[in-house]
C-alpha cells in the first residue's frame, strides 16, 4: 500500500537524483548551478517528509538563499567561455565510479547495519508534543554550550579569513570618509583675502 | 507539526510546476519555430557581438556573498533560540548574547577593515 508520504518521497527522491545527475552533465555551468538549487529543494523535501522541519527550513535559507548565489558568482567570476566539450565531461570518469563506489558500499554497510558509530543512533523519540525547533533550541544553548560556541568563533575566522583573502585596498581610489567631512571647518580650505582695486591677488 | 500541515505548499508546488509545465509545452506544441542563424544571434544594436560573455566578476561581490552566508547562518541559529527562549532562562539568554558578542567583534573588524566600502 503505497501511501501520499511515500509517493512524495518518492518524487522527491527522483527528481533530487535528476536534479543532481544534470549539475554534472550539463554543459553550461550557470544550468548546473540551477539544477543544484532544485536538488536542494528537493532535499529539503525530504527532511520535511523525516520531520526534520528545522534542518528542511535551514537547508532553505542557508543553501539556496546564500551557498547558491555564492556558487553562481564563482561561474561568473570563472567566466564559461565555451560549453565543455562532451569528452572533457568524461574524463575524470575513473574518480567518479570511485567517489561512487565509495558512496554505495557505505551505504550498504550502514543499512545493513553491521557497523554503526555509538554517536550514529537517532536522537529523536518520537515525541509529537514539542516540534523540532523547540527540540533544537532547548538543548543547543545550554547542554551544547560549547560546540555552540565554537560555531560562533568558526563563524568569526570565516569572516576574518574572507577578508584577509579577498580585500585589497586599491590606490587612488578615492572613498568616503564620513567623519573628515564632518569635521572639516571653513579655515582648513578657505582663504578670505582683500583684494586692492586694480591690483588683484598676489599669487606665493 | 503534523506533516499534513504542509499539504497547501505541496499542492501549491504542483500547481506552478503543472502550470510552467503546460505553459512551456503548449507554446513548444502550438508555436511557429523555424529558426535561423540570423534570428538565434544575441541582437546588439547595430554592431557585432564583441565578448561572448558578459565581463568577469569583481572579487569583491565573493567578498559581499560570503559574509552574506556568514551572516545567514547566525541568523538560523536565532530562529530556535527564540522559541525555547522561555525554558532555557538567563543561561541560554547569555550564551546566545556571548555567541553575538564574538560575531560582533567580527563584524566590527570587517567594518573598520574597509570590507564593506565599495570603491
Amino acid at each position: 500500500m503505497i501511501t501520499m508520504l511515500d509517493l512524495c518521497f518518492y518524487m522527491f527522491g527522483l527528481t533530487l537524483i535528476g536534479s543532481v545527475v544534470t549539475v554534472f552533465l550539463a554543459r553550461n555551468t550557470v544550468y548546473s548551478v540551477f539544477a543544484l538549487i532544485v536538488a536542494f529543494f528537493n532535499s529539503a523535501g525530504i527532511f520535511l517528509l523525516l520531520g526534520a522541519e528545522f534542518l528542511a527550513f535551514v537547508l532553505l535559507i542557508v543553501y539556496v538563499g546564500a551557498v547558491a548565489i555564492l556558487f553562481l558568482f564563482v561561474v561568473m567570476m570563472i567566466g564559461a567561455d565555451e560549453p565543455l566539450k562532451k569528452k572533457d565531461l568524461f574524463k575524470n570518469v575513473r574518480g567518479f565510479i570511485l567517489a561512487a563506489g565509495v558512496m554505495v558500499t557505505e551505504i550498504i554497510v550502514f543499512v545493513t547495519g553491521k557497523f554503526t558509530l555509538p554517536s550514529a543512533t537517532i536522537m529523536g523519540d518520537g515525541d509529537s508534543q514539542i516540534s523540532n525547533t523547540h527540540a533544537i533550541g532547548e538543548v543547543l544553548y545550554t547542554k551544547y554550550f560549547l560546540p555552540f560556541q565554537l560555531v560562533g568563533i568558526l563563524l568569526l575566522i570565516a569572516m576574518i579569513g574572507a577578508i584577509v583573502l579577498t580585500l585589497r585596498n586599491r590606490t587612488g581610489v578615492k572613498r568616503q570618509k564620513a567623519k573628515d567631512q564632518l569635521q572639516r571647518k571653513p579655515s582648513d580650505t578657505l582663504e578670505l583675502k582683500d583684494v586692492p582695486i586694480g591690483q588683484g591677488v598676489k599669487t606665493k | 507539526m503534523a506533516i499534513d500541515n504542509y499539504l497547501p505548499i505541496l499542492l501549491f508546488i504542483a500547481i506552478a510546476t503543472g502550470l510552467a509545465c503546460t505553459m512551456l509545452a503548449v507554446s513548444w506544441l502550438r508555436g511557429k519555430r523555424n529558426p535561423y542563424d540570423n534570428k538565434n544571434a544575441p541582437y546588439e544594436c547595430g554592431f557585432d557581438p564583441v565578448t561572448k560573455e558578459p565581463g568577469k566578476f569583481d572579487i569583491r561581490f565573493y567578498l559581499v556573498g560570503i559574509l552574506f552566508v556568514i551572516f545567514d547562518v547566525e541568523i538560523a541559529f536565532l530562529f530556535p533560540w527564540a522559541v525555547s527562549l522561555g525554558k532555557i532562562g538567563a543561561a541560554g539568554f547569555f550564551s546566545m548574547v556571548l555567541f553575538l558578542a564574538i560575531l560582533t567583534f567580527g563584524f566590527i573588524y570587517e567594518w573598520m577593515k574597509g570590507a564593506l566600502d565599495w570603491e
